[in-house]
């Protein structure tokens, strides 16, 4: 059993590799069907964008990530929208990552031809703006001097959903989808000087930075990474908006595995070391 | 005068910002809005700078034959090539450009992105022990937060989601606020060591 145990110590890395590989892979061919469980900021984040219905202020969304957080927030942005626009909640959205404009647009447009929406009428993208902190703080006043043509080059003036919005005071809600620090200047200035409503969605490794904001009720919900995604699309389920699960949800069984499988490694390595080598430094780097 | 004039500049408009920010008279708010509007610039200038400068490294490279030339060429190469694209075409859905942007960069990103997971396990298998009660504490405390925020963590037991939601939201908390306070102190001091002139390395000095 020792013998064995050490040997686990010198595993050829490529092999935990392959381990990784099965677990994510294999629950895409088989699922195992996990029931996906609301936890509360997620509800509340659900509850924020709920409380637009009916198509009163539009709610301001901010697409901040790339594609590399794609799997992870773009499911969460897919079911919002989907929220917003089954609720015939406008939404106008923006950017402030160089990347993130096509994420953006893809998106944007997808899923409200799946609904019906006009752009101009019921959604419009502002495009991108390099500068988060001025324009969060030039919305306050005015949303035309950080944003004063929509994507397409169209004078926000001239576009009919604009009428009328100027500043937070005009939209019901705040989004920000970050894979950065866009959410720490949403709650400094959004928040903090303009008293905005705001719900923040970040990837699963700075979601617990935001904990912090919601406990002081500066953020009215949370949405961590794609689990937080997942059960934001159970709870479209349970209101009956979506008919199943969709992209986050069909990852849970895989990071299930993958979590468990990543675990398991840990537990072995630790049983390798405690009983089989301690002491000795095992193998090579990662 | 050279080093003078900055400092003092950078103080009057440092100050204006904090004055106008207690004082919600219209004309600061109106002149606040408007320097707003200038730093986009800035902004946009350093993208231009950024852009630029890898361009020169880049190209340096290549006229030397450095190592790795060869990677050096395909930065360049992909840089032109898609912003020739988008200038011919636009950027809009059903472009060649949004084509290249959802067929190359987003997979290319995401899997740069998704290789973590692998050198994340095996990194952990190799490193994360339990050689000290810290780091016992720290191992069991990932292990409870890994297996309670995915759902086969219900499925194992009702306890481990308890578990790792009262790690998030009350140890976790706890110590983020302690480091934002920290960091909230540290930003105000710097923030006024700069108003007075005293921090000055925004001047290149040392």
């Amino acid at each position: 059993m020792r013998a064995l145990l050490r040997r686990l110590l010198h595993l050829d890395r490529r092999a935990t590799f392959v381990i990784v590989a099965v677990a994510v892979v294999a629950p895409f061919l088989a699922p195992f069907g996990l029931p996906v469980r609301p936890t509360d900021p997620v509800r509340q984040a659900f509850a924020a964008v709920d409380s637009l219905r009916g198509g009163g202020k539009p709610m301001l969304l901010s697409y901040d990530f790339e594609p590399g957080a794609e799997a992870e927030l773009g499911p969460a942005a897919r079911a919002i929208l989907a929220h917003a626009f089954s609720n015939g909640t406008p939404v106008v959205v923006v950017n402030f990552m160089p990347a993130g404009l096509g994420l953006a647009e893809n998106d944007l447009e997808a899923v409200a031809a799946r609904y019906g929406k006009v752009n101009g009428r019921d959604y419009v993208f502002l495009g991108y703006n390099p500068s988060v902190l001025n324009s969060l703080l030039m919305i306050g006043k005015e949303i035309r001097d950080a944003f004063p043509t929509d994507s397409g080059g169209t004078p926000v003036d001239e576009i009919p959903l604009m009428r009328g919005i100027h500043s937070y005071d005009d939209f019901g809600l705040v989004v920000d989808l970050s894979s950065s620090y866009q959410p720490d200047y949403f709650v400094r200035y959004a928040v903090g000087r303009f008293g905005a409503r705001l719900v923040i969605g970040a990837t699963a490794v700075l979601a617990s930075d935001y904990y912090p904001y919601l406990h002081a009720g500066q953020s009215e919900g949370l949405i961590g990474g794609m689990k937080g995604a997942a059960e934001y699309e159970q709870l479209l389920v349970d209101a009956g908006i979506l008919a199943g699960l969709a992209e986050g949800g069909q990852g849970m069984d895989s990071q299930s595995a993958a979590h468990v499988a990543i675990v398991a490694l840990i537990v072995l390595g630790n049983l390798a070391y405690l009983l089989g080598g301690r002491g000795r430094r095992a193998g090579r780097g990662a | 005068m050279k080093r003078t004039f900055p400092i003092a500049l950078a103080s009057a408009v440092g100050l204006f910002g904090l004055v106008q920010f207690f004082v919600p008279h219209r004309a600061l708010a109106g002149i606040f809005q408007e320097l707003n509007r200038w730093d986009v610039f800035v902004y946009a200038g350093a993208l231009v700078l950024g852009t630029v400068s890898l361009i020169r490294h880049h190209w340096t490279k290549v006229r030397r034959r450095s190592e790795h030339w060869q990677y050096s060429t395909v930065t360049l190469v992909s840089l032109f090539a898609t912003a020739g694209i988008g200038l011919v075409t636009g950027m809009e859905r059903g472009t060649l450009f949004n084509d290249v942007f959802v067929n190359v960069l987003m997979p290319l990103e995401a899997t740069m992105f998704a290789l973590l997971a692998f050198f994340i396990a095996s990194a952990s298998f190799r490193a994360f022990r339990a050689r000290s009660f810290e780091a016992t504490v720290l191992l069991l405390t990932a292990v409870v937060v890994m297996l309670g925020r995915v759902p086969i963590g219900h499925a194992i037991s009702d306890v481990l989601p308890g578990a790792a939601d009262w790690l998030l939201d009350y140890a976790n908390t706890a110590a983020k606020r302690a480091i934002m306070i920290g960091v909230g102190l540290g930003i105000a001091s710097t923030a006024l060591k700069v108003l007075l002139g005293i921090e000055r390395s925004y001047l290149g000095e040392e």
